[in-house]
């Protein structure tokens, strides 16, 4: 065979396969405009039966009628619905969901061989889901995939399971400052019910860090005044990710008797946790630490002057009072800058436009 | 006679070679979007929306005498949806009263501002903020190229994810969304790109994109098809097999200490965005540094971009980017074939320098030794048509392909017109416009070698700014 030939019967190929794809693909685009068209029309006719439904007007047999004609859909407007009412309004839509396939199936599909399908079961049951499906998702809490423990975790959260809270520590312990974040915003969808579990954790002295620093971090968000002690305790902790989140979570919590320990921490060797000292005491009010303000606008750390500036503007009176003296006083000229850029911003002062550079 | 077709036979195996390549992206790119859409999960990206945990972003428009536009593009972006932003817009020394427009739209005040500087840029002039925006500054500074005013607008910036885009693009309302959720699922993503599509075509009203459609002229069309294809596939697949060594300067977003840590792009570089995508490439991939780190390409995170639609805009740009091209391959020739470097060294920065840096000129040789073989008989006319028809429908087919994904998606064209005009593009790409593509990276190639370091002339906007624009209303997808 002569290269010719060979090009010829390549092109020849290649031709009748782009006629296929061209083919596929209008009927791709028909398929979609059809199953968008039907979508809308199946919403149109399912939301205010179910909403009706949800007020009384509309009976469950009438709604289940009108879901199952296509179920499929009918989950997502479903999930769309339980999304918006949140926890409580959710359980109005459980005996809807109990009619439906739709719960044993998902708790099937959770051991799925695709991880997927798993994850896609794993979230679904936080929504559709009864207390029935919560060992189900402890059991996920152990899956392979790192995307399917956190659907199950939080599907747990989300059906109030507070014993899940030492299980979810354990099956998120991945690194990093934003996975800790995504697991401590998990845990926080208990809410109260997360309380006691955190203190444990704070109070255990074997814990590891990443599950103090998550706890740390939960207690300031849930404002939990009991765990002042233990995260007091943890500003002395070798790890600066332990001390970041515990200077961070007093702040939130707002007790202001833990001032001078947080201030203790001023010179710390982590900029991080500098920083986020400065930013603890402006919003503790801790019109005490001025000086240390005073010295945190020279740190070396851009963050840190930052932070220290804005902190002295919270403070009121004393703390812009000493902000104007710094523009013109302070012993650092990037302290001077800061202490310029803070007032205007909050426009206490008039630009000059002259650098002390 | 014998040497003409050890040539013939060199350039077929390139073909060959290129459109393997071709069509390996395309199956791993049209895995990984089918894998990248099957893991979304429900109402993600509204919880990514609503939680006060999501990493800032600092947004920076480096602008260059953009009055005409430069509004509409803040304002689009002032418009997404994410919970904490600041968009830092930087005029580069404009002449045109950008600064002018700026400071009457947004009532612009000037204020004392001083930024952490880890990067040196030409004088900063001025900053200003505005009392109706607290999420918008703007900086006036010294003319010193797109890098420098990018830099400067680091030096403002606040939060740890920065996000850079041109002064001419349109965000998706929820792009930010989709573009952080990456670095919300592992920790060792370092940035990550998005699809550009052309804004040609688009209607915006105060900001916000009101309705879709493709650019009404041919070449506009002809570019449309380049980006899907460029898009659609090659940097998803390219992206897989860590080679994905340009990311458009017109949508990216990664770490700010990242970015610091290699010095931000290079002022001088004739394409910026290349040379620094490379350079971050061999940062995070050089074994030495340890970074275990990646580049995520985000196929539904789009950005609309203002395309060349003159014949002279068209080729003075496709100019500046084989220069660009070049230079950044020059730059970074430490890379190719550096086993140090990974995938990257060993596949992406071989194929970056062979089917793009060089394509050009492999390109041209293939016509003038086709023309030669007509001349001296060693090919029949019949033979010459057979091959460029092969290379012809080779285009065609993988144009179609980058289709199929784009209409799976919501990137799926507004209209049955605009598909059909899309489908007539690419069935005439390869008649002149593909040729004329080519003369002008021809042409950027012997200037480069001639020492042309220039950006060449400013690209003339026309904008989307208008309320009556004839474009067509999206289905909702």
């Amino acid at each position: 065979m002569n290269l010719l030939t060979i090009v010829l019967y390549t092109a020849g190929i290649l031709t009748l396969l782009s006629i296929l794809l061209l083919g596929v693909t209008i009927a791709l685009r028909i398929d979609t405009d059809r199953r968008l068209r039907r979508e809308a029309a199946f919403r149109s006719h399912a939301k205010p039966i179910l909403r009706s439904f949800l007020s009384g007007e509309a009976t469950l047999e009438m709604t289940r009628a009108v879901l199952g004609k296509d179920p499929h859909a009918a989950i997502r407007v479903l999930l769309e619905e339980s999304d918006t009412l949140g926890e409580k309004g959710r359980e109005k839509l459980l005996p809807l969901l109990s009619g439906m396939p739709v719960g044993q199936k998902m708790l099937d599909r959770l051991r799925s061989r695709s991880w997927e399908k798993r994850l896609r079961s794993a979230e679904y049951l936080g929504y559709l889901g009864d207390d029935t499906s919560l060992p189900a998702l402890m059991t996920a809490l152990r899956d392979e995939v790192l995307a399917v423990r956190f659907a199950a975790a939080t599907s747990l959260a989300r059906l109030g399971c507070h014993d899940a809270v030492e299980p979810i520590l354990q099956a998120l312990d991945a690194p990093g400052e934003v996975s800790q974040r995504r697991v401590a915003e998990v845990i926080q969808i208990l809410g109260a019910r997360a309380s006691d579990p955190i203190l444990v954790i704070l109070q255990r002295p074997t814990a590891n860090e990443t599950s103090l620093g998550i706890a740390a971090r939960v207690a300031g968000s849930l404002r939990l005044h009991r765990a002042i002690d233990p995260l007091r305790h943890l500003l002395g902790h070798e790890s600066p990710n332990v001390r970041l989140n515990a200077v961070r979570s007093l702040a939130s919590i707002g007790d202001h008797s833990v001032s001078a320990a947080i201030a203790a921490l001023g010179e710390d060797p982590s900029w991080e946790v500098r920083s986020s000292v400065m930013q603890a005491l402006g919003r503790l009010a801790a019109g005490g630490q001025i000086p240390l303000l005073l010295q945190g606008l020279s740190d070396q750390e851009w963050w840190v002057r930052l932070n220290a500036a804005e902190a002295l503007h919270a403070l009121g009176d004393p703390g812009i009072t000493a902000l104007r003296d710094a523009t013109d006083h302070h012993v650092d000229a990037y302290g001077r800058d800061m202490s310029r850029q803070i007032l205007q911003q909050h426009g206490i002062l008039q630009p000059t436009l002259q650098t002390n550079l | 006679m014998n040497t003409i077709r050890i040539l013939l036979w060199v350039i077929l195996v390139y073909y060959i070679a290129l459109h393997a390549i071709y069509l390996l992206l395309l199956l791993i790119g049209s895995l990984q979007v089918r894998r990248y859409n099957r893991a979304i999960t429900f109402a993600e990206f509204r919880r990514i929306g609503e939680s006060r945990l999501s990493m800032p972003v600092s947004l920076i428009i480096p602008c260059f005498n953009e009055a005409t536009i430069i509004c509409s593009t803040i304002r689009n972006i002032l418009r997404l949806t994410y919970p904490q932003f600041e968009v830092i817009v930087v005029s580069d020394g404009s002449t045109d009263g950008t600064m002018e427009i700026l400071a009457e739209s947004f009532k612009l005040r000037r204020v004392d501002r001083f930024g952490r500087r880890y990067i040196g840029t030409e004088q900063i002039r001025s900053v200003h903020e505005s009392p109706d925006y607290p999420n918008l500054v703007v900086v006036d500074k010294v003319n010193g190229r797109r890098a420098d005013a990018i830099n400067a607008g680091v030096a403002m910036a606040r939060y740890p994810l920065l996000c850079v885009i041109d002064a001419d693009c349109l965000l998706e309302p929820d792009a930010l969304l989709h573009m952080a959720r990456p670095f919300l699922r592992d920790s060792r993503v370092a940035a990550v790109a998005g699809v550009v599509r052309p804004s040609n075509g688009l209607a915006v009203v105060d900001g916000e994109i009101v309705s879709k459609g493709f650019p009404r002229s041919l070449i506009g069309l002809n570019q449309e098809v380049e980006y899907a294809r460029s898009f659609q596939w090659a940097r998803i697949g390219l992206s897989r097999l860590r080679s994905m060594l340009c990311i458009s300067g017109a949508l990216i977003l990664i770490r700010k200490h990242l970015f610091e840590k290699i010095g931000g792009p290079w002022p001088d570089a004739i394409t910026d965005d290349i040379e620094f995508t490379m350079r971050l490439n061999r940062h995070i991939h050089d074994r030495r540094n340890k970074e275990d780190q990646k580049l995520v390409f985000v196929p539904d995170a789009v950005c609309y971009t203002e395309i060349p639609e003159k014949i002279s805009q068209y080729a003075s740009q496709r100019n500046r980017w084989q220069r660009g091209t070049l230079q950044a391959l020059w730059r970074n020739r430490g890379m190719i074939f550096n086993p140090r470097y990974g995938m990257t060294g060993l596949f992406g920065m071989p194929f970056f320098l062979i089917f793009e840096g060089l394509a050009a000129i492999v390109e041209l040789s293939a016509w003038i030794l086709m023309a030669v073989c007509l001349v001296l008989g060693i090919a029949t006319g019949f033979e010459i048509i057979g091959m460029i028809f092969l290379a012809y429908i080779l285009g065609v087919f993988l144009s179609l392909s980058a289709v199929l994904i784009t209409e799976s998606g919501r990137l799926r064209s507004a209209t049955w017109r605009d598909f059909w005009r899309l489908i007539l593009a690419i069935l005439i790409d390869n008649i002149g416009f593909h040729q004329f593509h080519l003369l002008c990276r021809v042409v950027g190639t012997v200037e480069y070698f001639f020492g042309r370091r220039d950006l060449g002339r400013q690209m003339e906007r026309i904008g989307n700014n208008h309320p009556h624009h004839e474009a067509h209303p999206t289905p909702a997808t």
